[in-house]
């Protein structure tokens, strides 16, 4: 598997199904994916591009991005 | 039955289980382990001390296992099924979508005072640039009320009337002004630099990209999102070391998803309420989207799926369908109905990316694989996740790997999950350069595959493959037919991936009247849990499964998992056998002081409650029920992890396919399919197999007809129905021949795993490729496999000047 390592939390309107399903005894509902044949929509747009009209990406839907709204504790 | 030497991994966890026998709460069993008729054993496992006895083997139990008639057969045979679009309401209103019309577009008005005029016509709802602190990536774009129409069929607006045709003259009278855009739709163009941007801005490098936050190094540049790369050792150096190359380049198309159900809702918005009635493949995942989007608690949002048309991945999450139906609700105090035509259903709510691959593997004369480099270039229209590198990765052992995924975007609708999401792709072009590796090696494609693949399942599975008739009556030789019309067999692998949804629980209740229900929150998708739910109720009471109630795919039931990614039964079916069998204690010890005896004295089975020791007459378990202490004993278990994770087990097949290729017309007819599948326990065998035959279609459909066609002048899908947008029918449906390997792996209480994904979908493209060189002499490279496909591919070869 390609899983790569994931160091800080994505927005937290950040919506995927991963293509996996879910990690392996994973009790989180929605888990951002992993590998690049994972989708993406957001919450505040229902569509693959976010409120800045940018794409969403778990890659891109990181701290710094003008629409980004950290996860709550 | 003699325990097995096991892997190193097991035998770690046996050390610790010599601790289980004294830690509290622990208990040390002997489960099942491996395939009857070739490798079955025994393995120890710790667990703990609160979950049920282990179950054996199929063959030795009375209704898990066994192919009973589903469950809600009836139900949907005879129309009694409530699917969503049969959800009526008092007062219901009918919405229909106003989608983009042209495929990119800054929206500079939009008049709805025409649709408002018109009578019936109740509410009016538009979908706003919600920018909030927002800063447009691209600062040429003026802040617009309206967000950036990137595909035709784009949702822009909806309205709600009190019939349905009068939602759809409204909908026509929405007045749109566009300030049209550039836009491209074909993935070639699309990678120039001086294309159309779907996403224009400022690139975003590989150094500040991904930042930590997600894959790294994955680069914007144009239209193009990546390379993502994956490297593991030195792959040119693998090359260096090998004695022989392969290296060809694939292309797949756009599929839709074509589920026989659309997308929809029927929402309906309450001061204390919000109920919603959807077509998902995850109750809870409507419930927690709608509850994030209208800062709802999750106990006052409600969704029910009482029934389900299918999903194959598309139906996750409330979308654009779910919040505007809910929106106009509330705005109307009525519920709405909104469900997605065909034509939307193809263009807005998903699709399986396509892809163009260049494979190269290298090997050594014994099969030994040093090197495996894929780079692919794949659309998901206006949004991720093309990649297809999964069976390169994962079907086989190599020395080095070098993989190379990017997503192009084009304007078009975005993809979603689909089946097995980027393995149909990646193993069309994997499993046809292996067989074109063993020809290089002079090996037979099953040697070859023994040699590069320790599967134990799958190394059975190949067996019976070796063995079959089918297989045996493959040409020795390509082209060995001298006629127009040439016939060939070829096979191929696929692999999938255990995962566990620990959101998944259940209640089960046995009441006075001698009455038994499960409930959880599952939806069926038409796989059909139901019914498989009902049969672990029956093992554990010992009633038919006709006489149980099964209550599920309504949030106000125990969690259950999502369905997708093959989890449902291997998630859940765990956590009801354990609340069955804690009810099933609590009856137990409700009724043995009147039946004067002890609880651990009494069995249930045959529909009767029975005395171990004789100490009372066998009597029915109703009548046994009957006295009970409490008009009702229940329990609610939730899954535990599985008890051996240190392990990570896959589920697969090996599919064998036999065509008939006319040479004259380029005509594929696909004659018969022999599957040989594993999925852990087979639950229900009836069940599982129709998985398999479903996927084995769709994939046949995928590989011979469905291609999404896209206008490149006007950016339109040209073929937005399923009349031009060909899936296979009747007609087209082969003889299909499912061999189930019963394959045990001792992780849970009814040891459990999945079938979706892995059930043919992903291996009949490369198995009808392959069978097609077996036939012809000549590779085939390029789905669909069109008569104009073939006919291309043939000549480009000696073999068909040849033969014809």
């Amino acid at each position: 598997m390609s899983a790569t390592e994931i160091k800080v939390l994505p927005c937290q309107c950040l919506r995927t199904k991963n293509p996996y399903g879910t990690t392996p005894q994973s009790a989180d509902t929605w888990h951002p994916g992993t590998h690049a044949a994972s989708t993406y929509w957001c919450l505040r747009t229902m569509g693959p591009a976010g409120p800045d009209e940018h794409y969403v990406h778990l890659a891109r839907c990181i701290p710094g991005r003008s629409c980004y709204q950290a996860p709550e504790d | 039955m003699a325990t097995t030497k096991l892997t190193p991994a097991e035998e770690t966890m046996l050390g610790a289980a010599v601790d289980a026998a004294t830690t509290p709460g622990m208990e040390t069993v002997t489960m099942p382990y491996g395939i009857p008729g070739y490798t079955l054993t025994q393995v120890e496992r710790q667990i703990p001390s609160t979950e049920p006895p282990v179950l054996p083997v199929n063959k030795d139990l009375q209704y898990i296992g066994k192919s009973p008639a589903r469950w809600d057969a009836h139900a949907k045979v005879s129309g009694a099924g409530r699917y969503t679009a049969d959800i009526q309401l008092p007062g219901m209103l009918y919405a229909k979508f106003v989608n983009a019309a042209v495929p990119h577009a800054r929206i500079v008005s939009i008049d709805t005072s025409a649709a408002e005029k018109l009578p019936g016509v109740k509410g009016v709802y538009i979908i706003q640039h919600l920018l909030g602190g927002a800063v447009l990536r691209n600062p040429s774009l003026d802040p617009s009320q309206y967000p950036i129409v990137r595909y035709a069929g784009q949702p822009i607006a909806a309205v709600a009337a009190t019939l349905p045709h009068i939602a759809e003259e409204a909908a026509l009278l929405v007045k749109v002004q566009y300030d049209a855009k550039p836009f491209v739709v074909d993935m070639q163009k699309a990678r120039q630099s001086n294309s159309p941007q779907v996403f224009p801005g400022p690139a975003d490098q590989a150094g500040s990209a991904g930042g930590g936050g997600g894959p790294h190094g994955v680069p914007q540049t144009g239209n193009i999102h990546g390379p993502a790369v994956h490297k593991v050792g030195d792959a040119e150096q693998g090359f260096k070391d090998a004695d022989v190359v392969v290296e060809s380049k694939y292309t797949t198309q756009v599929q839709t998803h074509s589920a026989l159900e659309t997308h929809g809702v029927v929402a309906d918005w309450k001061p204390d309420m919000l109920t919603v009635w959807a077509s998902t493949q995850g109750t809870a995942s409507v419930r927690e989207e709608l509850a994030a989007y209208f800062k709802l608690p999750k106990s006052q949002v409600r969704v029910i799926t009482e029934f389900m048309g299918g999903g194959f991945g598309a139906k996750f999450g409330a979308g654009n369908p779910g919040v505007v139906a809910a929106a106009l609700s509330k705005q109307t105090g009525a519920p709405v109905r909104l469900m997605l035509d065909r034509k939307e259903e193809h263009l807005s709510v998903g699709n399986r990316p396509s892809s163009d691959q260049t494979l190269k593997i290298g090997a050594k004369k014994d099969g030994t694989i040093t090197a495996i480099q894929l780079v692919s270039y794949g659309t998901a229209g206006c949004g991720t996740g093309a990649g297809c590198a999964g069976p390169a990765t994962n079907l086989y052992k190599w020395a080095t790997l070098h993989t190379e995924e990017n997503d192009v975007f084009i304007n078009a609708g975005p993809a979603t999950a689909m089946r097995a999401p980027g393995h149909p792709q990646g193993a069309f072009a994997l499993e046809q350069t292996i067989d074109e590796l063993a020809a290089k090696l002079n090996m037979e494609p099953l040697e070859l595959r023994d040699k590069i693949d320790e599967n134990p399942v799958r190394r059975v599975e190949r067996q019976i493959v070796r063995e079959s008739a089918l297989w045996k009556s493959r040409n020795p030789m390509p082209n060995a037919d001298r006629g127009s019309i040439k016939r060939g067999v070829g096979l191929s692998q696929s692999v999938w991936y255990r995962h566990i949804n620990m959101n998944s629980a259940a209640e089960v209740r046995v009441h006075r009247d001698g009455s038994v229900e499960v409930l959880s929150a599952v939806q069926d998708i038409g796989t059909g849990i139901k019914t498989v739910l009902a049969q672990v109720l029956s093992e554990q009471f010992g009633v038919p499964p006709e006489k149980v109630s099964v209550k599920i795919g309504d949030t106000n039931y125990p969690v259950g998992p999502n369905s997708g990614g093959s989890v449902t039964t291997a998630s859940l079916t765990p956590a009801v056998r354990d609340a069955a069998w804690q009810a099933s204690q609590k009856f137990l010890a409700s009724i043995a002081p009147a039946l004067g005896t002890t609880p651990d004295d009494l069995v249930l089975t045959n529909g009767e409650v029975s005395s171990k020791s004789g100490k009372m007459q066998p009597i029915s378990f109703r009548r046994a029920a009957a006295k009970m202490n409490t008009d009702e004993v229940s329990a609610q278990a939730k899954r535990i992890p599985d008890y051996n994770q240190g392990h990570y087990d896959t589920y697969g097949g090996v599919d064998v396919a036999e065509i008939e290729v006319d040479t004259e017309t380029g005509l594929i007819r696909v004659k018969k399919i022999f599957a040989v599948h594993d999925c852990g326990r087979p639950m229900n065998p009836s069940q599982v197999i129709n998985q398999i035959n479903g996927g084995l279609i769709q994939g046949i459909s995928y590989t011979l007809y469905e291609h999404r066609l896209l206008d490149p002048n006007f950016g339109l899908m040209v073929n937005h129905n399923l009349e031009q947008y060909k899936i296979a029918g009747s007609r087209e449906v082969p003889e299909l021949h499912v061999e189930l390997i019963e394959s045990y792996i001792g992780q849970s209480s009814t040891d459990a795993s999945g079938i979706g994904e892995a059930a043919g979908v992903m291996s009949a493209a490369a198995a009808i490729g392959n069978a097609f060189h077996n036939a012809t002499g000549v590779r085939i490279r390029t789905m669909p496999m069109t008569p104009s496909v073939v006919l291309e591919a043939l000549s480009k070869t000696p073999q068909r000047s040849e033969t014809v």
